[in-house]
């Protein structure tokens, strides 16, 4: 009976480990903390490469990679990130077409973030980046408007 | 049913016992018949594809699902406390669309919300907001939109509950919240000043999802451009007016980006229904964005209401 107990107890605890291992947050407050520190950082990045394109800012190729790069990752992360239970909650503005759309909504990151990262090595210029970063950027809108509700 | 629909019936119930012929006699869509005055010229296609864009028509018009903002077979549905709006079609179809329309037409129903065959339109149709563009605008406007593709089909009847679904109803509820006022420049500002405040309160009617609404589905002028809840009850429309709540310290600049491109100084994209909002001003000559922006940014300062 104690064995038992204990073995049970190993497995969930085993269970766990690999869930966390997977990446998926324990709950889904932590889901939603961790996407939406995902996407302030995406913001962080946008906010770099739109100065740069727009000459607001030097060219700095290493910067330009690591913005395509950010949204790379942030695209293989963001769909384990809203279990069952996160619908609401915390500060997000996830739009619930999110779980009744969720392979529209998994398409899009898997389309944007192939995009992103098939770009990070051809780009070697400004004018090269301005083209790989331009139809990602726009990314943001289609997508918001699709899987984001309106929020003060 | 919360307190507001209560209220809502209640204050219909009443109606019903002062009459059903006053109800008759004050709902005629023939009281919101304005003065029409002879809309002459030709119209300026290239203007009305700017008021076109700044009005948002396709944002509720355009076929759902499509790229093309200039197929308006109409089709989207409006889910509200009030029961799910479907917009029409507005292509220029001759049956099906606006096509045997008259530039008259037009007008009335983009000022009094009346139908050419004499019913009243629900004010999910935001005529609160487009009564107060000039003549001149709504010809080249209508001229814009009969330049399209016509498209065949209909969209579903509006599935209301009751009593919003007594279509006669809205003529009360226009006694009492469509003032017929045009828009008026103030003399005292400047000419962007008065372009934007034109584009934002009449053609953009950004107050329209921007504010919270009482239990008639009218605007509470203390609240306006203070932000609401969406009508779907999915998210809240921001405060828009420098107050700390809403965007406060934002520069001209910001907010013309915003318009623009959809991207808040925080480089946060804007969400929900305000993206398909930027499609549309987003093709508007610059000048015009930063006389929005100027023109939201002098707005009075107000706190967000409560949200329930």
């Amino acid at each position: 009976m104690k064995k038992s107990v204990i073995l049970a107890g190993t497995l969930m605890v085993l269970g766990a480990f690999a869930a966390s291992a997977q990446g998926v947050p324990a709950t889904p407050a932590a889901a939603i903390e961790e996407r939406t520190s995902i996407m302030s950082g995406v913001g962080d990045a946008t906010r770099t490469g739109v100065r740069m394109a727009r000459e607001q800012a030097p060219f700095d190729l290493d910067a330009a990679r690591d913005v395509l790069r950010t949204y790379a990752s942030a695209a293989e992360r963001m769909p384990l990130l809203f279990p069952p239970g996160s619908e609401t909650g915390g500060d997000t503005s996830a739009a619930p077409t999110i779980w009744s759309d969720r392979a529209g909504f998994e398409r899009r990151f898997a389309d944007w973030g192939a995009a992103a990262a098939g770009a990070v090595d051809g780009v070697s210029d400004l004018d090269k980046f301005r083209a790989a970063f331009g139809p990602l950027a726009d990314g943001c809108s289609s997508c918001h408007g699709e899987y984001r509700v309106r929020r003060n | 049913m919360n307190r507001a629909a209560k209220r809502a019936v209640i204050s219909f119930a009443a109606l019903a016992a002062a009459g059903a012929g006053a109800f008759w006699a004050f709902t005629s869509p023939s009281l919101s018949r304005v003065e029409i005055a002879t809309v002459a010229g030709a119209p300026d296609l290239a203007n009305g594809e700017l008021l076109f864009n700044a009005g948002g028509c396709a944002s509720c018009h355009a076929a759902p699902g499509g790229d093309d903002r200039t197929n308006l077979a109409g089709g989207l549905a409006l889910a509200t406390g009030f029961g799910t709006f479907h917009a029409p079609n507005i292509s220029p179809h001759r049956e099906d669309g606006i096509g045997a329309w008259s530039v008259g037409d037009f007008v009335l129903a983009m000022r009094a919300g009346v139908s050419p065959d004499g019913r009243h339109y629900y004010p999910a149709f935001p005529y609160t907001s487009y009564q107060r563009m000039r003549e001149d605008d709504l010809r080249d406007m209508f001229g814009y939109i009969m330049s399209l593709e016509p498209v065949a089909g209909r969209a579903p009847d509006h599935d209301l509950a009751f009593p919003y679904n007594i279509r006669r109803g809205v003529g009360l509820w226009k006694l009492v919240y469509l003032d017929g006022a045009r828009f008026e420049p103030d003399p005292s500002r400047s000419e962007s000043w008065n372009r934007g405040a034109y584009l934002v309160e009449a053609a953009a009617h950004c107050a329209e999802c921007h504010s919270t609404r009482d239990f008639a589905g009218a605007i509470v002028p203390e609240t306006r451009f203070a932000g609401g809840p969406e009508p779907d009850g999915q998210g809240f429309s921001p405060n828009i007016t420098p107050h700390p709540d809403g965007v406060a310290g934002w520069s001209e600049a910001e907010m013309a980006d915003l318009l623009a491109t959809g991207f808040t100084p925080d480089f946060d994209s804007v969400g929900g229904s305000m993206a398909a909002v930027i499609r549309n001003t987003a093709l508007l000559p610059q000048a015009d964005i930063e006389a929005m922006a100027e023109y939201i940014l002098s707005l009075p300062p107000r706190p967000t209401p409560p949200r329930d």
